[in-house]
């Protein structure tokens, strides 16, 4: 029966790999690479997969420092399989990585030893009572921010395995309902070996770089056809050495084609046109109504950006007052999303000390985020187009990643039911 | 009135495939406009919903620590039956697989039963994203639902009969699209939203990870893939009835009509999906509410004074 399926099961795998969904995660310093593999997925007809469970493969993009281990190692259980992986430093390692990629997802035979070596059930799985299923803590109740009712309380980390996400940032959140209680950022590092190098990769392609964060800003908001247009010219906008080695393959803003062809290298003129077409992406963004609409805040009684008994007494006292600071510190949020994406689409904008800047932003963000919702709070973490490998080694140790498992200055007895959702495949 | 002749039951398959090819048109439609807005040929993008049928056979399913198992799995398989329900009443020129006397009602029950399904797909894997789906899909179905409700009413008050097919018949020479577009332009918002894609379906989205979707993988995955696409094309079907003049039409015979007519509007709701950015559930709320809902119901006493002056 099995032999006589054979001739089937090839042709599945070959239509199915067809259409591989790559997990991309990047490591700080890896912002090169990852650009790289986004621009061969598209060649090839691949796409960025939006979770493990919609992933056939995962690339680390980036030399992964000691703190990513253990990350690196559940995201790859948590894939259903067929499954395959492949790390990347630098662009030009790409094609042979994505070739590596399918030969290994058409590999049968391989592909269902691995399923057959892998549990039923996770490892760290226990026998659980009703209070504890599968030994995990239930999730405890905490009034939620906008309305006093009360809702299920979660700790979810965010990152460092999201798409359109900072490169190693980890926000620990604690969230009600879908809204930020409390968070706690951390930063896994790249490999300490690998940054100067990452350092040279860096001169010169800023534009490319907030275009590329522009872009992600969009995806977060749904508009994927504009999105698709800014990494269009964010490619155009690389620099040559961070191109893909093959020149027939690399995209260019319409009408720029043969000067791509004719001279590898970003010419002045070039880059002109690029800042000229980044301009017109950014008037077409700021015209567009239904954008500005779906970015600006509704005029909902939202959050306080204080939270617990604290809220509660305060709420008691001057409920209207509270929630005026709430809404409008959620309001300048989506105003600051709008504006922020703006000024990325700015080709005359200047960065000066990224590093700086990121580390501010990031010192910043925990009390930002408070009351915010986590969709609010994603396309925030984008437009703030943070650069972790900017940081420098007492940023990094500023940021580095605690081992206590428990939450910063938490007196709520709230669960852990869905911080650690490990995936794990039956057959 | 009344000539639409119910069919026995295993014309049911016939409806099932026919649903399931316009579903595999939608989503290649879609993956075409995808790949040429992102600069690359759109017959490989055409290719979209095969290549991704294969992939999802081929992989394994997963599942959570401590999921809700059952509930899981009415969900997953509810997606695929829904989209049925809706168009058992949808007369396919003079044949109907139910030619219950209540369509009208029957299918705002089956929009309303696609909450249920959000919301458990949301609930059983036991995981963080896939519930802020759940969650959100709730506060934005507050938005659209009752429009929905009030839009679906003025073609049967029009009509006189909550039956689907004399709703049809009610509209010779002047569909109801023309005398009651808001109704219409309110239906296809509800219909961009219970579909659970797009601008208007905080379910899923890239901005929490794919939501509701975010942990389903092979099998599962595919059948809800497949089922959001089949609510679509069922919502566009459900219009031709109501609104567009079910089966009437030149030259072709009528259950021709009906399929051109359902396959042109679906193709619309696609290419009108892909335009607009992800709009989040207080912005819908506060639409739904203030607009729509009004609207629908002035649009609904317009109707009920022409059918009163009328009669």
């Amino acid at each position: 029966m099995a032999v006589s399926l054979r001739p089937l099961q090839r042709v599945l795998a070959r239509w199915a790999v067809r259409g591989t969904a790559v997990l991309l995660v990047e490591v700080p310093g890896g912002w090169a690479a990852r650009a790289a593999v986004e621009r061969a997925l598209v060649e090839r007809g691949w796409r960025a997969a939006s979770s493990p469970a919609d992933a056939d493969a995962v690339v680390v993009c980036g030399t992964p420092g000691e703190s990513w281990g253990e990350v690196l190692e559940r995201t790859w259980e948590q894939m259903p399989g067929p499954r395959a992986r492949a790390s990347v430093s630098a662009p030009s390692e790409v094609p042979g990585a994505l070739e590596g990629l399918a030969a290994s997802l058409l590999d049968d035979d391989a592909q269902r030893a691995d399923a057959a070596s892998r549990d039923l059930v996770p490892a760290d799985v226990e026998n659980g009572d009703d209070m504890h299923p599968a030994g995990l803590d239930l999730a405890g109740g905490e009034d939620d921010l906008r309305d006093g009712l009360e809702m299920d309380v979660l700790r979810v980390p965010l990152g460092p395995v999201l798409p359109d996400w900072p490169a190693g940032l980890v926000l620990r959140t604690v969230l009600s309902g879908d809204v930020v209680v409390r968070a706690r950022v951390e930063v896994l590092a790249g490999a300490a070996a690998r940054r100067d190098s990452a350092d040279d990769a860096r001169r010169g392609d800023d534009v490319a770089r907030r275009l590329d964060a522009a872009a992600q800003v969009l995806r977060l908001a749904g508009a994927d056809d504009v999105a698709a247009r800014a990494v269009h010219l964010r490619d155009a906008a690389l620099p040559a050495g961070l191109r893909s080695l093959s020149p027939r393959s690399a995209p260019s803003p319409s009408g720029l084609r043969s000067l791509l062809t004719s001279s590898r290298g970003a010419g002045a003129e070039e880059a002109h046109e690029v800042r000229g077409e980044a301009a017109r992406l950014r008037g077409r963004v700021e015209r567009s109504r239904v954008l500005a609409w779906a970015l600006r805040e509704a005029d909902v009684a939202t959050s306080s950006p204080t939270s617990g008994a604290e809220s509660d007494a305060a709420q008691a006292s001057a409920p209207g007052d509270l929630r005026d600071v709430g809404l409008d510190a959620r309001r300048r949020t989506r105003d600051d999303v709008r504006t922020l994406l703006l000024g990325l689409l700015d080709p005359d904008a200047r960065d000066d000390d990224p590093g700086r800047r990121t580390r501010a932003a990031l010192e910043a963000l925990p009390e930002r985020l408070v009351g915010v919702d986590v969709v609010t709070a994603r396309l925030l973490v984008a437009a703030l187009d943070l650069r972790t490998d900017a940081l420098g080694d007492d940023d990094l140790a500023a940021f580095a990643p605690r081992d206590d498992e428990d939450e910063d200055g938490d007196e709520a007895d709230g669960g852990d039911a869905h911080a650690h959702h490990h995936g794990h495949a039956h057959g | 009135m009344g000539d639409v002749v119910q069919v026995a039951v295993p014309w049911v398959l016939l409806a099932a495939v026919l649903l399931g090819v316009a579903a595999l048109g939608v989503t290649a439609l879609d993956g075409a406009l995808a790949a040429r807005a992102a600069g690359r040929s759109a017959s490989v993008g055409a290719q979209h919903p095969l290549v991704e049928t294969a992939r999802l056979l081929r992989q394994r399913r997963r599942t959570t620590v401590a999921a809700d198992t059952l509930l899981r799995h009415v969900a997953v398989g509810g997606f695929v039956v829904a989209p049925l329900l809706m168009v058992a009443v949808v007369p396919l020129g003079e044949w109907v697989l139910a030619d219950a006397s209540v369509g009208v009602v029957w299918f705002n029950a089956v929009d309303v039963l696609v909450w249920v399904l959000v919301w458990l797909a949301g609930w059983g894997p036991n995981a963080a994203w896939s519930l802020t789906g759940g969650y959100r899909f709730l506060a934005q179905a507050m938005a659209y639902e009752l429009p929905l409700m009030f839009a679906l009413t003025a073609p049967a008050v029009a009509a006189g009969s909550l039956r689907v097919g004399d709703v049809a018949a009610a509209q010779p020479g002047l569909p109801h699209v023309v005398w009651m577009p808001v109704a219409f332009v309110v239906y296809c918002t509800g219909v961009l939203a219970f579909s659970v894609r797009g601008p208007l379906s905080p379910a899923g989205g890239a901005a929490i990870s794919g939501g509701v979707l975010a942990e389903l993988s092979g099998v599962d995955r595919l059948l809800v893939l497949a089922g959001r696409a089949g609510l679509l094309v069922a919502g566009a079907a459900f219009a031709v009835p109501l609104f567009l003049g079910g089966g009437s039409g030149p030259l072709l015979p009528g259950w021709l009509w009906v399929l051109v007519k359902t396959a042109l509007l679906a193709a619309a709701l696609v290419v009108v999906r892909r335009r607009l950015p992800d709009v989040r559930p207080e912005r819908f709320l506060a639409l739904g509410w203030t607009v729509l809902l009004p609207a629908a119901l002035l649009q609904l006493l317009v109707v009920s004074v022409v059918v009163v002056v009328r009669s």
